[in-house]
């Protein structure tokens, strides 16, 4: 059932997928590992839809159901001070296949202000420690957007120019040591070329590393803005999956 | 009363011990629950160890002046009242308090206790991107 249909201005109604999560746990459901909504009004609990309520997040300092995200549903506000969703566990580091997998996460910038405020901003980050590590947010660089998936200190990264917009986005990552490639993805689409050359990752997740909305638990590298449905999988997703991964959250 | 806002500790001459000894009260500071995380007690330490910034949906009577003389007359055995300080006019709170002439510590409310949550976020974003290299890390 989808969710009613919402006007906005001048225009068809535009309808809203509010059981968005339902299409996101049936894409290659065998290899998901975690998905993190993000869609709580109360508590400290980022829960897990995947069912595994070992893989919970706890949140530290974002106010929930801040607004709503495309689907309708409640999406919580990353303050770029202090506030992070630290998603590490036992169970997460044990799923978790450093040599094939996706991430994905849909961010939103609080203003136009953040792309151009030269702060490293973490929408998804994962690591072992700095050579083994995955990530998805923006650079410091004015208006970039960067994706990294870096093993054995080989660092395989996309950078997305030219960002400005103040609407959610998605970001998406597959890793593949078998087909030894990375690639990224912006809204669906893939961005840059195919990277080669995948290093030997090494180590297990870092517990003060592993985080939606910063890079550390200090933290760092807090994101300013809007972040939802965090997802990871345990297979690089194919480009029309990431693509549907993308279209449902309008659907 | 209570306000949800922005603070920040910074250390001028604090001993370790005494360092540990304020912040470790000031993360006590704040509800003991609250449905929104935001407004529990939670903190970010500079990268030196020697600044914290505190949010919390905070009571008042606990961020005063006298309340943080009252911590620092605790860490140093002596009355609060030869605890002294000096206001720093700005946009933010800004107070030194000193002990013997010497400053101890600077104590910053971001955008005064009247500031509404989101103009104490906007004058505590500023502070971290003006003091950047003093908060982020490389990467």
């Amino acid at each position: 059932m989808h969710g009613v249909g919402l006007q906005l201005g001048i225009g068809a109604p535009m309808v809203f997928n509010s059981e968005y999560y339902q299409d996101l746990l049936r894409l290659d459901r065998p290899n998901l590992i975690a998905l993190w909504p993000q869609t709580e009004s109360v508590g400290t609990a980022a829960l897990n839809f995947e069912g595994n309520t070992l893989k919970n997040g706890i949140y530290t300092g974002v106010t929930l159901d801040n607004a709503k995200f495309l689907t309708g549903e409640p999406t919580p506000l990353f303050d770029g001070v202090n506030d992070f969703n630290n998603i590490h566990s036992a169970q997460l580091n044990t799923d978790f296949n450093n040599a094939e997998g996706t991430a994905i996460i849909w961010l939103q910038v609080f203003n136009v202000g953040v792309w151009t405020d030269a702060t490293v901003r973490r929408g998804l980050y994962m690591q072992a420690d700095a050579s083994n590590r995955i990530f998805l947010g923006r650079s410091s660089n004015a208006n970039d957007a960067n994706l990294a998936y870096r093993a054995g200190g080989v660092n395989l990264q996309t950078t997305i120019s030219g960002m400005t917009t103040t609407d959610p986005f998605m970001l998406a990552i597959t890793w593949s040591v078998a087909n030894d490639e990375v690639i990224a993805y912006l809204d669906g689409q893939q961005s840059g070329a195919i990277l080669n050359g995948l290093g030997v990752w090494a180590g297990a997740l870092d517990a003060a590393g592993t985080l939606i909305g910063a890079q550390s638990t200090g933290p760092t590298f807090i994101w300013n803005g809007w972040l939802s449905y965090g997802g990871l999988w345990s297979t690089p997703l194919s480009a029309n999956a990431i693509e549907h991964a993308y279209a449902r959250a309008f659907a | 009363m209570s306000w949800h806002g922005y603070i920040l500790l910074e250390n001028l001459s604090l001993n370790n011990t005494q360092r540990s000894l304020l912040v470790d009260g000031l993360k006590t500071l704040g509800p003991s629950s609250s449905p929104q995380p935001a407004e529990l007690n939670h903190w970010r330490i500079r990268l030196d160890n020697d600044a914290v910034i505190f949010e919390a949906k905070f009571n008042t009577n606990n961020i005063s002046i006298s309340a943080i003389k009252n911590r620092l007359g605790n860490i140093f055995g002596i009355d609060p009242g030869d605890i002294n300080h000096a206001t720093i006019p700005g946009d933010d709170t800004v107070i030194a308090f000193s002990y013997l002439a010497i400053d101890r510590i600077r104590f910053t409310v971001f955008g005064t206790l009247s500031a509404l949550w989101n103009e104490s976020g906007d004058r505590a974003r500023g502070y971290l991107l003006a003091n950047i290299t003093e908060w982020e890390i490389s990467t």
